[in-house]
């Protein structure tokens, strides 16, 4: 059998499946693009790097040991992933407001790895992750049921001499936890994280019955505290996420003002607006965003790639992650959404940031793990775009201009898209609805 | 004029038939044969030798929907004049390119062998196409049944080019995946 058998035989099926998908007898309902809904409350209220949505890790282990990972050890081919486009997510509370959904029907194809055992504090093995983020800040506020089981410190190297690493290993998993599992009646679980890469990826595992690990990076050790059952971690610049459970909005800012524990979601949509600003810029009709965002570590197999783009309505994202002490697994993920209004209208105000900015930038540092960036925006008929290849980006963005502005801005729009899409997931995965 | 009443033009053998099938139909067998083909003039020939083939065979068959039943006579010759052609290499359309991704969808280890025996490769597809949502129906066999270019098939179901290339692979490795279980089950 070759190709041209499958060609000729199709022809034979039968009529009425012919009939049925003839194009020329196109609907209406058939050819209306597939509508993009969303909670618009959510992305209001978290539509800037300051707010950031997000999720939790964890995992559980059943030799108790904890993950190991050798960067030099793991190999493996990547398997492409297709998920489909869409089932919807009734909502009693939305009249009237766009639906978000995403469709997740298929889970990704991977292609785990098997990583050799070993002391996972070992600095060699645990390279990979002691360039990353460097300034970033973590805010892990848990309560309820979810404990921290082990946490595992390492000091870092090079620019980040006496900082530490934290592995903060969770008897929980994401979705007991959304789904109440994990908390008591009436109990409000709230989790915030502030770290790009973790974030990324925990919002990635937030599928049911995801587990990982997330990874902190703090400037003082906090093991200690963790140990206790509701464990704080105050830090500055402090980032935050808010999700909703029970009916009600929790949000903490502890580096500011202290526990707020009785905001309503409205209060907490203020907060965030405030923070985004008030003033609406008049996005041009036409406006899109494309990025590319690459990173290429010492070792190939832990190369990342992220591209989105509006106007296509994809995204494509290949990336690590945990799935037990000594696997990983190569992700790659395809797929179909439409942005919200709001997201986009979001991401025009971060993309005004962006003016007085050198279209290209280049810093590369041979050896070392770089980040290459294309962001192109389309406004008003004409493309602008930018290039940046650096070491630093998404990393040290506060270091130095023009890096520090552009590091602020990806951040702010590749978290804003990433949540769009993630939350829509979370939110159809955990069938979370009034 | 209603595709029963051509049907009995046809039984009654009016040669009327001709002159609406031709009407109705012939410039969609056009555009079929031609984005099979990439050639006008095999292209008009095909519809010629269709609606012969039609009256040739109409009765005794009455076709359910004699547009679809066309539309597979016409892809059928075409397909014919497709390896005519290409031993003269000449031709081509979008084929060449539907062949190459159709190609993911093959039993691994098939290399040209004959399938396996008792299950028909066109009963395995009509199965395969019958499993599909509506959505991902349409896509499939508009690319390859229709043979619409991706952008042409994305642009009719409504969806971006993009994921339309999406669904596209993905159908493609279900139906591998369906092939391979079939001929191993038999």
């Amino acid at each position: 059998m070759d190709s041209r058998d499958i060609l000729k035989e199709l022809g034979e099926i039968r009529g009425s499946l012919i009939d049925d998908a003839d194009p020329e007898k196109e609907t209406d309902s058939a050819g209306r693009r597939r509508s993009r809904f969303g909670r618009k409350w959510i992305v209001r209220g978290i539509g800037a790097a300051a707010a950031a949505a997000l999720v939790i890790l964890a995992v559980r282990f059943s030799d108790g040991k904890p993950p190991v990972t050798d960067p030099a050890g793991a190999s493996g081919s990547e398997t492409l992933t297709n998920e489909e486009a869409k089932h919807s997510v009734p909502d009693s509370n939305m009249q009237g407001e766009v639906k978000q959904s995403v469709s997740n029907d298929d889970p990704p194809e991977i292609i785990k790895q098997q990583l050799p055992k070993g002391n996972m504090h070992g600095e060699a093995e645990l390279a990979w992750f002691s360039e990353r983020e460097l300034l970033m800040r973590a805010d892990l506020i848990v309560r309820g049921k979810v404990e921290a089981a082990e946490t595992y410190q390492q000091p870092l190297k090079g620019p980040m001499e006496g900082y530490f690493q934290t592995f903060v290993i969770l008897t929980i998993s994401v979705q007991d936890v959304l789904r109440g599992d994990g908390a008591q009646p009436g109990e409000t679980i709230r989790l915030a994280v502030d770290d790009l890469t973790g974030y990324n990826t925990a919002l990635m595992q937030a599928a049911p019955g995801a587990e990982g690990i997330f990874l902190m990076y703090e400037t003082e050790p906090w093991a200690e505290a963790l140990k206790e059952k509701a464990a704080f971690i105050a830090g500055d610049g402090v980032r935050f996420a808010v999700w909703q459970k029970n009916d009600s909005l929790v949000y903490e800012r502890e580096a500011f003002t202290g526990l707020q524990t009785d905001w309503t979601l409205e209060q907490a949509a203020d907060y965030f607006r405030g923070v985004i600003g008030d003033e609406d810029p008049s996005m041009p009709e036409d406006f899109a965003v494309y990025y590319e965002i690459r990173s290429f570590g010492k070792n190939a197999d832990y190369d990342t790639c992220r591209i989105y783009d509006s106007a296509e309505g994809t995204w494509h994202h290949e990336f690590y992650r945990f799935v037990s002490p000594q696997e990983v697994e190569r992700v790659i993920e395809d797929l179909s959404f439409e942005p919200l209004p709001e997201t986009l209208r979001d991401v025009y105000r971060s993309y005004l940031k962006l003016k007085d900015l050198p279209e290209t930038f280049e810093d590369a540092a041979e050896g070392r793990e770089l980040t290459e960036l294309v962001l192109r925006f389309t406004a008003d008929g004409k493309v602008h775009e930018y290039r940046y290849t650096s070491l630093y980006l998404q990393y040290m963005g506060s270091m130095r201009e023009p890096l520090a502005t552009m590091n602020a801005v990806l951040v702010e729009i590749t978290q804003l898209t990433t949540m769009d899409r993630a939350f829509a997931q979370a939110l159809d995965d955990n069938n979370m609805k009034h | 004029m209603t595709d029963e009443r051509m049907t009995e033009l046809f039984w009654e053998r009016s040669e009327s038939a001709l002159e609406e099938v031709q009407k109705h139909y012939a410039p969609s067998l056009y555009s079929l044969a031609m984005r099979l083909l990439n050639s006008p003039e095999d292209a008009e020939e095909i519809v010629n030798d269709t609606l012969l083939a039609a009256w040739n065979s109409i009765p005794p068959n009455r076709p359910e929907s004699l547009k679809a039943y066309l539309s597979a006579v016409c892809r059928r010759r075409a397909m014919d004049r497709l390896d005519l052609l290409r031993r003269e290499k000449r031709g081509g359309g979008e084929i060449p390119l539907a062949l190459e991704e159709l190609e993911e969808t093959l039993p691994s280890g098939s290399d040209g062998r004959d399938w396996a025996g008792e299950i028909s490769l066109r009963d395995s597809l009509e199965r395969f196409a019958d499993g599909l949502k509506p959505l991902e129906q349409k896509v499939f066999l508009r690319r390859y049944w229709y043979m619409l270019s991706v952008e042409e098939t994305a642009a009719s179901c409504g969806i971006s080019p993009g994921y339309a290339k999406v669904l596209l692979h993905r159908l493609r490795k279900k139906l591998k995946a369906q092939l391979e279980k079939e001929e191993q089950h038999g």
